[in-house]
Parts: structure tokens; C-alpha cells; sequence
């Protein structure tokens, strides 16, 4: 079965859970986006990973099916972002519950357009912490492709105790370049992650889930005017490149193969009383390898990464308000090795023999944050909430020899107040909205880089401009607006326009400013 | 039945789990067991050839690591010779200079590519014998092209470099396989042993053996096609006029006809003497492996018709033939590649080029070209000539014949 009939087979088994529920819903039902909205926020265990646990949040019926679209633009960016970028997309999720089996499942396409993006010829997001990549100096346009799709079910309790869970998702991507260094990209990623939940005592339960992902990419690269080679870089990590020009495959075309496992465990105490109290923690350990080739295949680097994360969730729930405290502290540290190899040549050759490998970079970044969110409920929905929020950042990333570092630290201060407004007596109509103000704040950012070749590209002018943007102060400026109408009482549903609009300033000479909007349309049924 | 629907949701989650573990352990623990990088060091020790040399202290020792550009540069000491703190790689080692002995001075040239410097304690030996210099040597070189894809102006540039008359008759052309520099190189006899470069076509000055003489300090020049390549039916944007070379290499393509220069006498291709279909004679606009070498009085070099000096290339299933040209022969080689970091990808044995040479681009309009050391009495330029071309010439040039003011001799047709 080819994927798109996958997805269309997906997409009619999601549609047909919406309608399903629409049916023989018993229980509470999601009536409009603004309900929806507090019920993902206030969800505590959907958050965990553990599928096991889906039916704590005590999840309403809901079926959301929307179609959006956004564009931001602006030249306060990092240089392999897009200038400019917009993203067509339609996605729909839902959930059912068949008997006291749950499962709740989504599917969504995206279409995303990016212009003048520098420094990447093959990477569909140059921001997933891969260092080893190619990079050319020519602003380009990607075209860019995003499914996923995805289910999480959670087993009938035994025992009254013992429940057990299981999340599955597949994403897949492709993107093309459309400029010479040309890319042609294809990635998919699988994850299916089993979870059991134990309940101790009526209040109190302990959860355990594992999870295991695989995702490849693959990019070929080829220029289609040969007239004029273009030039290239290897990229290694902090500006370390080796420069090379269009042969050597570029010309006939060149593949670069990324694969990875990553396999992760997560444990959870929750406790239920006046307070919803959960404390998680999730370990995360994974290996991406990057080669270059199909044919005589060259190992050209590879990073191991082990993230932690350390997360705690209280939530109260009154007659009129809600109470949503989050706290969460996350720890990572990347280690990027490189190979020295040399071709073998014969018949009988394996071709590329490994001489030696050694880690040569390190990416260390930890963070902690916490936001208090203060609801006060309307009925189902929101009349209003406000949310606070701070964290702390710091990275520090080390190419080892030649010596080299790039490090910066940072404070987030954030807020927002949205409000909803009953536009009918019978609330069938609603519109709210809010404004979000955030201000980045840099303690701290430095590069110092101690190899051979200061004047090469990668190093005066994109590592130049990485530097500067972590470097800037930023305040961001959001406005979300929701106007939300029941279509049909009878079959409890509703459509909603969504927007959101936000304006980016840069304290720094450097860079001005970037902008953006949001626009979707959808049902909530 | 409840029951049972359990059970077979438990099965379905602890076989997903343990899945999950044992398929993403693999590759983390193989990534696991890489440790950090270390600096690495290197023992050396330059064996003199020449008997008369028992010392190579005060020669130029010259490590290379073309990819990361680290170029680390010593004065050799006695005896062996430590470097420490180098970044694991792949080096070209280099060890040049004149030494002075009782029997007189000598220029010594030693050099190895592509050594693996990787851990600490490396050891490395280098024979240095006494250069092969002159008495010609390429004096420019454009192979690049230009701007849109034309690369028929490509051209060869020969000085006389000795303080003698020198004949350019019988001199012979090639250039080396790969045709444009690779990682992937071919492999050749293994009883050849370092006897031989190869090539796939060979070309050879005509002449009586006294037709072209050159004065010290004269050149001439080899055209892939000896025309006006401003013209408009060629390439306006040509930064050289070739109608006044010397020679050309005449394929008989009837498109780019015959031109007044003299044609380059065809000796070999794929066996034979024949020019084979080709439309011209191409060396890469990447930079190709150039040699110009003479057989020696007594001896002959008939690699059509000696089976001896033929070859495959024994890395493919390919029947191409390759010609050997006996190293001993070559009177002077250059390495040209796509750019500084190809250096890892050299054609040429480092005894005869013990560098590289580029123009970072194709189709740039740019060349190569010698630098001059100094002039003689005469007015006329003493060339660099350290069989180093990383050294000897200067890189992305706008070319220009004899630019360094060489003589044009007495037959030239630039006259």
C-alpha cells in the first residue's frame, strides 16, 4: 500500500471516529474551540507520553478537523531560517471511546514554502540539532512537505489498578530546494512508545511508559546548471567546514543518509486530590549516523545525544476557576563524532575503510521554566484566562580540537490575558480575544572559534549571524483572536476562526524585525 | 473474554516494548564506545639518497592537512624529528631545501601524501633525493573555462627554465588518471611499484629533434584549440586570444577546424595510436594532473607497441588501456584540483609535485601561473621550481602569455 493510500486510509478512519462519536457519545462533548482549548491545556497526563494514562484527564469527546494557513517574514532571523515563509496546512484529530477501550488519533498535512534560507543544501529542518550537513552560500527557496499521523489507545483497566497503553506515530517529509546546490529530501519517522499505569491507592498512581523512534533522511543533492559548479561546504559543528566544489558527485548527484534510533523511558507519580498533582521524568537516548553515498558508502559523522527531562504539573479545578502551574527543567548534552577514512579501491573493496573516529563536538543546553495560568471558566469555556510565564536557558557547544566554543545564556519573561466575549445569550457564539507579550532576554553569547580558516563562510558570516541573533534582546508581540458559532445544537457542533498574529522587535543593530500571521478554519463536532 | 482481550493487549505492549529496547541499542552503544579526541604526534626522519648528504638539518619540513587547511611548517633538526600536538588527519608531508656538503650544495626534495597522522607516537620516514628540476616546466596553465560552459580555450604554457638551449621536439604531453581529482583512484599493477604514472593519451612535440630550440628564458604554448576565442562564434568573454600559440591538439573535429599552429603529433589512446571519436582534447576544468616528460638517448617509449607499458586499471571490470610514462622521465608535473582540499586526492607521486594547485572554481576565467624567482643577465625570468606547485605558482590569475616577459622564440608564429 503506497503511503498516500496509507493516509487516505487514515484520514477516512479519523473522519469516521468524529462521526462515530457524534453518534453514540454518551459523555461530555467538546461543544466549541475555546472548551477544547482549556481541555488539552488542562490535561495533565496527555502530556507525559504515557498512553496509559490518557483516561486520568478524563478526556470530553471531541473531533476537530481545520484547515490554515500562515506566512511571517523578516530579516531578525537565524541564517538557514527563511526571510520569508509560508505554510498551507489541514489537519484533523478526534477521540472515541469503544466501550472502555479509549483511542484518540491524528493525521495532518502541512505545505510549507521558504525563501531566501541560507546555509543548508540538505536538511528539511536544519534546526533538529544534526551538525553534519551541507551548506551552500546561495539563499534558497525550499518546498517543503509534512504528514504525520497517529493513534494513542489505552487498554480497559484490570483489576481496578492496572491499565496499560500504547502510542503510535509516523511523520513523513519531503522537501525539495530549488536552487542550485539543488536538495531533494525525503524523511520519515516511526515512534511507538508502550506505557503501563499502576494505581497504588484511590488517589495516588505510578506510570511507566518506554518509547522507541526511527527516522531516516535522505538527500541528493545535484545542480542542474553544470555550466558553473557551485561551491560547497561540509558543515562539522561551530563554523568547522570543509569547502569543496562541484564534482566529487555534486555534479552526477550527491546522497547523504541520515539515520537514527533513539530510545527513551519515562516514569510518573500522580496524586489526585484538591490539587492534581504530577511529577514526570523522561530519559531519552538516541544515535544518528550520517553517511555519504549509496555506493562505496563514506561514514561522515555521527552524534549521540541523551536529553532529561524533569517535569511538574499541578493543576486545580473550582466551580469558576482553574489553576495551571507547570514547571519543567530539561537537560541535554549531544556528542557529534567524525570518522577519517580512507577509500579502499578494487573489485573485491568495501570501498571507505574507517580509520579512525573521535568525538570532536559537544552541544550541552539546559533550561528550566515554570508558568502559572489562571482560568476563569464560563460554563465549559473561558470567560477569560492569564497565564505568567519565565524560564532560563543556557547552551554551551564545543568543537574540542581546534578549539572552539559557542555559548550563550538567556532569560524568557512572558504573559498573556485573552478574553472570551458571549456574542448571543446562549453562548453559540463566541469571540475571544488576547495579547501575549515576550521578552527574550541574552545574558550572555559568545563564539570564539580557534581552527585554520577564520575567513572561510561558514565561520565569518554564518556563524557571524548565528552569534548575533542569540545575542539579541527580542520582544515578541502576539495577538490570538477566536470567534467560535454552534452550527448545530442538536449534533453539538460548532466552527471556529482562529488567528493569530504576532510582531517580532530586535534590540540590535543587526537585524530589525519579523512579523508573522496565522489563519484557520475548522469544526469542532 | 474480558480477560482475554487483556491479555492479548499486554502481549501486544511488552512485545512493542521490548522491541523498542533491543532495536535502538545498537547503534547508541556503538556511538557510546567513541571516545574524545586526542592530539596526535609524529616521529620523523628524512633519509638522505644522495651519498654525498649525511645531514638533513636546516631543510623546510612542510605537514599539510589540505581538508581543515592546518599547515604546520618546521625547520628540520638532525636525526629524527618530533611534532606534537597535531590534529589527528590526513597529512602531505613535505621535506625540501639545499644542503651543503664537502662535494658541493644540493636541492633535496622528499615528500609523503596522504599519511595518517592519527594517534600519538606515529612514526614516518622520507627518502629525499636530489629534485628533478628543468630543463622545462609549465609556466602558466588555463583549464578552467569560461563563463558559459566554454572550454576551448584551455591552453599550456612551457618556458625553458635552464640556462641552456633547449629543444621542445619530442617533448611529450599527458595528463593523469583520474582526469579530475578523486578520492577514488584507480589501482594499477602492483609489480609497477612506484615506476610509473599513468595516463589515458599521450601527445608529443613534433619535430627533427632541432626545429624548436628555446633560449633560456623562452616559452611556448600548447592550445586545446589554437584560435581567437573572442570571436563571437566562440566566447567573447574569453580572457585570451589562442590564434597565436605555438601548437594545438588537433582532434579533426570539423566544428572547431583546424588551426595555422602546428599540431600536436598523437602518439597513444586506449592502445592504439589512433585519436579514437573524442571532439577535442579536454583536461578537466577542475584541474587535471599534467605532466610533460622526454625519453632519455638510448632508450625507446613505444607504448603502442609495447604491451609492457600498457594497462587496465585494475579497481574496475573496464577494458581501457593506459599508458605507463616511467617516472624517471617526467622533466616536469603539475597538480591541479577543484580546490584546497582536494589535496587528499593527489594523482601526481610527490617526488615529481609534491604540492597542489587551484582555482576554486569552474569556468571562472581564472589559471595558474609559475612565479618567478628572479631574471637573468639577460633580462630573461628565472621560474620557481621546487616540484612543489602549492609553493611554485600563484593561484586564480587572470592568464596572460609569457606575463613573467619569457622570449618568443625564433619559429614562433607570435612573431
Amino acid at each position: 500500500m503506497s503511503i498516500y493510500q496509507n493516509i487516505t486510509f487514515y484520514l477516512l478512519a479519523l473522519l469516521s471516529l468524529g462521526y462515530a462519536n457524534s453518534v453514540v457519545a454518551q459523555q461530555e462533548t467538546v461543544d466549541n474551540m475555546l472548551q477544547w482549548e482549556v481541555g488539552q491545556q488542562y490535561g495533565n497526563w496527555r502530556h507525559t507520553g504515557n498512553a496509559a494514562g490518557l483516561l486520568v484527564d478524563r478526556p470530553a469527546h471531541f473531533s476537530v478537523l481545520q484547515a490554515g494557513y500562515s506566512s511571517q517574514a523578516g530579516d531578525f532571523r537565524r541564517p538557514q531560517e527563511a526571510r520569508k515563509s509560508t505554510q498551507a496546512d489541514v489537519g484533523t484529530l478526534g477521540n472515541i471511546y469503544l466501550g472502555d477501550l479509549y483511542i484518540q488519533g491524528h493525521f495532518g498535512y502541512a505545505r510549507q514554502d521558504r525563501r531566501d534560507a541560507e546555509y543548508n543544501a540538505s536538511l528539511i529542518d536544519p534546526f533538529r540539532g544534526m551538525p553534519y550537513m551541507i551548506a551552500d552560500t546561495n539563499a534558497s527557496h525550499w518546498a517543503n512537505e509534512h504528514y504525520h499521523l497517529g493513534f494513542e489507545l489505552a487498554f480497559p483497566l484490570k483489576d481496578d489498578r492496572l491499565q496499560l497503553g500504547l502510542a503510535m506515530e509516523y511523520r513523513s517529509s519531503s522537501g525539495a530546494k530549488q536552487r542550485d546546490v539543488r536538495a531533494l529530501n525525503r524523511f520519515y519517522a516511526l515512534e511507538v512508545s508502550p506505557g503501563v499505569l499502576y494505581r497504588i491507592a484511590p488517589k495516588y498512581r505510578i506510570g511507566v511508559h518506554v518509547s522507541y523512534r526511527n527516522h531516516k533522511e535522505e538527500a541528493t543533492n545535484r545542480s542542474v546548471n553544470n555550466e558553473i559548479d557551485q561551491g560547497y561546504f561540509s558543515l562539522y559543528g561551530l563554523g568547522h567546514s570543509i569547502a569543496r566544489l562541484g564534482y566529487e558527485n555534486l555534479t552526477t548527484t550527491r546522497q547523504t543518509n541520515y539515520e537514527a534510533d533513539r530510545i527513551g523511558v519515562g516514569l510518573q507519580y500522580g496524586f489526585e486530590g484538591p490539587w492534581s498533582v504530577l511529577l514526570s521524568g523522561n530519559y531519552e537516548v538516541g544515535a544518528e549516523n550520517v553517511h555519504v553515498g549509496f555506493m562505496d558508502t563514506r561514514p561522515e559523522g555521527t552524534l549521540l545525544q541523551d536529553d532529561w527531562t524533569v517535569t511538574l504539573a499541578l493543576r486545580r479545578s473550582q466551580e469558576h476557576w482553574k489553576h495551571i502551574i507547570d514547571a519543567k527543567g530539561y537537560w541535554s548534552n549531544a556528542r557529534g563524532s567524525e570518522y577519517i577514512n580512507e577509500f579502499v579501491p578494487g573489485l573485491d573493496s568495501d570501498g571507505y575503510m574507517n580509520r579512525y573516529s573521535s568525538v570532536r563536538s559537544t552541544y550541552d543546553k539546559s533550561s528550566i521554566g515554570a508558568s502559572y495560568e489562571l482560568i476563569k471558566m464560563n460554563g465549559s469555556q473561558y470567560s477569560y484566562r492569564a497565564k505568567g510565564r519565565l524560564a532560563y536557558g543556557k547552551t554551551k557547544d564545543r568543537y574540542l580540537i581546534p578549539s572552539s566554543t559557542f555559548a550563550f545564556e538567556e532569560m524568557l519573561y512572558g504573559a498573556s490575558f485573552e478574553k472570551a466575549f458571549s456574542l448571543s445569550s446562549a453562548t453559540t457564539s463566541l469571540f475571544s480575544i488576547g495579547v501575549s507579550v515576550d521578552y527574550r532576554q541574552c545574558l550572555n553569547a559568545n563564539y570564539d572559534y580557534g581552527g585554520a580558516l577564520p575567513n572561510s563562510l561558514p565561520v565569518a558570516d554564518m556563524m557571524a549571524q548565528e552569534t548575533h541573533y542569540f545575542a539579541s534582546d527580542f520582544l515578541t508581540i502576539g495577538v490570538p483572536l477566536v470567534y467560535s458559532f454552534e452550527l448545530s445544537t442538536a449534533r453539538e457542533t460548532s466552527l471556529f476562526i482562529k488567528a493569530h498574529g504576532f510582531y517580532q522587535r530586535a534590540d540590535q543593530t543587526f537585524f530589525d524585525h519579523r512579523k508573522g500571521v496565522q489563519v484557520s478554519v475548522g469544526a469542532t463536532f | 473474554m474480558k480477560l482475554e482481550k487483556y491479555n492479548v493487549g499486554s502481549f501486544f505492549v511488552v512485545f512493542c516494548a521490548c522491541c523498542s529496547i533491543f532495536q535502538g541499542c545498537q547503534k547508541i552503544n556503538d556511538a557510546r564506545e567513541i571516545e574524545n579526541i586526542q592530539y596526535a604526534s609524529l616521529r620523523l626522519e628524512a633519509i638522505p639518497v644522495i651519498e654525498e648528504v649525511t645531514s638533513t638539518e636546516g631543510l623546510r619540513l612542510v605537514l599539510q592537512n589540505f581538508p581543515e587547511g592546518i599547515r604546520i611548517e618546521r625547520t628540520m633538526e638532525a636525526g629524527a624529528n618530533y611534532i606534537d600536538n597535531m590534529v589527528p588527519g590526513v597529512y602531505s608531508v613535505t621535506v625540501s631545501g639545499t644542503v651543503e656538503s664537502d662535494q658541493g650544495n644540493f636541492f633535496l626534495n622528499g615528500s609523503a601524501n596522504n599519511v595518517m597522522i592519527l594517534r600519538e607516537h606515529e612514526t614516518l620516514e622520507i627518502e629525499v633525493d636530489g629534485a628533478t628540476v628543468g630543463p622545462f616546466a609549465f609556466s602558466e596553465i588555463f583549464y578552467s573555462g569560461t563563463d558559459p560552459f566554454y572550454f576551448r580555450n584551455q591552453f599550456y604554457e612551457i618556458t625553458n627554465n635552464s640556462d641552456g638551449t633547449a629543444y621542445a621536439d619530442g617533448l611529450y604531453f599527458a595528463r593523469l588518471v583520474p582526469i579530475a581529482a578523486s578520492t577514488s583512484m584507480p589501482i594499477w599493477p602492483e609489480e609497477d611499484g612506484n615506476r610509473y604514472v599513468y595516463t589515458d593519451r599521450i601527445w608529443r612535440v613534433p619535430g627533427n629533434g632541432a626545429q624548436y630550440p628555446l633560449q633560456p628564458g623562452e616559452s611556448f604554448t600548447i592550445a586545446q584549440f589554437a584560435a581567437n576565442h573572442r570571436l563571437p562564434q566562440y566566447s567573447p568573454n574569453s580572457p585570451i586570444d589562442c590564434s597565436k600559440c605555438e601548437f594545438e591538439f588537433n582532434m579533426n573535429n570539423p566544428n572547431f577546424p583546424d588551426q595555422p599552429a602546428t599540431d600536436m603529433q598523437h602518439i597513444f589512446f586506449n592502445g592504439n595510436a589512433a585519436m579514437g571519436s573524442s571532439p577535442q582534447y579536454l583536461t578537466s576544468v577542475f584541474g587535471s594532473a599534467l605532466v610533460i616528460f622526454r625519453v632519455p638517448e638510448g632508450e625507446t617509449y613505444d607504448p603502442v607497441g609495447n604491451p609492457d607499458l600498457q594497462t587496465r586499471d585494475l579497481s574496475t571490470t573496464a577494458p581501457n588501456l593506459y599508458a605507463k610514462i616511467p617516472r624517471s622521465y617526467v622533466v616536469d608535473a603539475v597538480e591541479a584540483v577543484q580546490n584546497e582540499t582536494m589535496g587528499t586526492a593527489k594523482r601526481v607521486p610527490t617526488v615529481l609535485d609534491a604540492g597542489i594547485t587551484y582555482v576554486d572554481a569552474t569556468y571562472n576565467s581564472l589559471g595558474i601561473r609559475r612565479k618567478k624567482l628572479g631574471n637573468r643577465n639577460d633580462g630573461s625570468p628565472i621560474l620557481m621550481d621546487t616540484n612543489n606547485s602549492t609553493d611554485d605558482f600563484e593561484r586564480k590569475v587572470v592568464p596572460h602569455f609569457r606575463y613573467h616577459g619569457q622570449g618568443v622564440p625564433d619559429w614562433s608564429s607570435a612573431n
